[in-house]
């Protein structure tokens, strides 16, 4: 089957990823939630087996594996971002155990990934806190950097991106299409990734949320690989 | 090496085939606001992908000292005539005014729902004053459209005992629970018959497909939470939700609202 251009630069590699099920684009992913992360030294490997030549990587999880570990895969290649988030378990993003893990001196100048819109964990003052703790770091802020049916964060978040040059919003699952043509104009399209969050999201919505975007092809094509190719050195 | 590209980026939608109908719609002139809804957007967004009519409703509470809005929107939904169904997004605070108003609405402005939104009034479902005005809304013969997402006063687990306490009203589950409470949402529904699903804005398309499986298509009804969420995307949202059962695409899709709303093939109450 022929690659497709697409890279997918956030999901979560479960039983029914459409990895597994042959899909075509790349992927840039996160261990199964359902597993323990005791082995996640051997995920990069797990990872390049099932993209057989695609474009894609791995994402670390900080907040979860024990500290050998993390040790371990910290020295291991293969690695395209940290990511924070609560699926293993919980810490403040800012805790002293996660800033150390950030800071290890083969991952530091890897991008981080946030879950972010997580109540009591990734809200947007917790971003906030986050982004200021790690200046200068580049820093992905998933779902577009909040996630409320209300509409009650949006504000914040967007504040987040106009603030913050480092930062680069994810796009599955956000709230409002306007909301994402917004971010577009703030921030560029360079700034934008396009990601499925599965399994929490589905790549059948989340794909065209970004290819119904009024836009030039050439520019859906940035938001659909060539920026995560680029930031993720995938 | 990547192949395909003008491809990969072109949009690759399922749509259905027929005129729709929109459960949740927003309609609110904010000149100079992001969320600025006058009908012209509404309308530029349905028009292409076959929304015949939306359900509409503004961003805000309305009460005695807004009930002018009641009126505006009647007279916007008579300069489109048989494209906007009106629902009318009260306070329930207002007490015996929340009701009068619903009251007017329904009997001289041709509103055909309740709107209700907890998060803007800050009203519990279960105060005495919500289950008065969803009561009432049910004798006049309009259902009740709640949002339903993951704040608190919004959640499934808010809302439910109302439906069980006034099975005889229709009561829309708006957004179905939104990003974290769909499962509690479906529960409910399965519990209270007189309860449904409203999916948009909701983006979890496997729950949307069980939601159809365990409830029946009679319980499911689409919507957009236009125009900040676009119809086109929930059109192909549902209708991935919705593969493999075709015959319950015009009931989503159309036929449950219509009938929630006591209109005849004509559209006419």
């Amino acid at each position: 089957m022929s690659a497709s251009s697409i890279l997918d630069c956030f999901s979560y590699l479960g039983s029914r990823h459409p990895l597994r099920l042959g899909s075509s684009h790349g992927y840039v992913v996160a261990p199964d939630p359902e597993q323990g992360l005791e082995g996640c030294a051997t995920f990069p490997q797990q990872v390049r087996t099932l993209l057989g030549g695609r474009a894609g990587g791995a994402l670390l999880p900080v907040i979860g594996p024990s500290d050998a570990a993390f040790a371990a895969a910290a020295v291991v290649s293969g690695w395209c971002a940290l990511l924070l988030t609560n699926v293993w378990a919980s810490e403040a993003l800012t805790a002293q155990c996660v800033r150390e893990r950030l800071s290890h001196p083969a991952l530091q100048s890897l991008p981080i990934l946030v879950e972010a819109g997580l109540e009591g964990f990734s809200r947007p003052e917790a971003l906030l806190a986050c982004l200021e703790a790690f200046p200068g770091r580049a820093m992905v802020l998933a779902h577009g950097g909040q996630l409320n049916i209300s509409g009650a964060h949006l504000h914040a978040a967007r504040e987040l991106f106009a603030a913050f040059p480092n930062t680069y919003a994810e796009t599955s699952g956000i709230y409002r299409q306007d909301f994402l043509e917004d971010l577009l104009g703030l921030m560029g399209p360079s700034r934008i990734l396009y990601g499925s969050g599965f399994p929490r999201m589905d790549e059948r919505l989340e794909l065209e949320r970004v290819r119904i975007l009024p836009v030039d092809p050439g520019i859906r094509a940035q938001i659909l690989g060539q920026n995560a190719r680029v930031l993720l050195g995938v | 090496m990547s192949t395909s590209t003008a491809s990969d980026s072109e949009p690759q939608l399922l749509l259905p085939d027929f005129p729709v109908w929109d459960a949740h719609f927003h309609v609110h002139s904010l000149p100079g606001h992001p969320w600025d809804s006058p009908p012209e957007r509404a309308l530029r967004l349905m028009d292409p992908y076959r929304v015949e009519r939306a359900a509409i409703m503004p961003y805000s509470e309305i009460d005695m000292a807004t009930r002018h809005m009641l009126e505006e929107a009647a007279e916007q939904a008579q300069a489109h005539p048989g494209r906007f169904l009106l629902f009318a997004r009260l306070h329930p605070g207002e007490g015996g005014g929340a009701e009068e108003l619903l009251e007017w609405a329904i009997q001289s402005l041709g509103y055909v729902g309740l709107k209700l939104h907890p998060v803007g009034s800050r009203i519990h479902p279960s105060h005495a004053l919500t289950r008065q005005l969803v009561r009432r809304a049910a004798q006049l013969g309009v259902p009740t459209l709640f949002h339903c997402g993951d704040e608190a006063l919004t959640l499934p687990d808010d809302i439910g005992p109302l439906a069980e306490a006034v099975p005889e009203a229709p009561i829309l589950l708006g957004h179905c629970g939104g990003y974290f409470h769909t499962e509690s949402a479906l529960e409910w529904a399965k519990r209270c018959p007189n309860l449904y699903l409203e999916t948009s804005a909701c983006p979890h398309v496997d729950f949307l497909r069980r939601a159809l499986d365990e409830l029946g298509p009679h319980r499911l009804l689409w919507g957009s939470d236009g125009p900040g969420c676009v119809p086109v995307l929930e059109l192909h949202k549902l209708m991935c939700a919705l593969q493999g059962h075709p015959g319950a695409e015009p009931l989503v899709f159309r036929d449950n609202l219509k009938r929630l709303l006591r209109l005849d093939e004509a559209g006419v109450v």
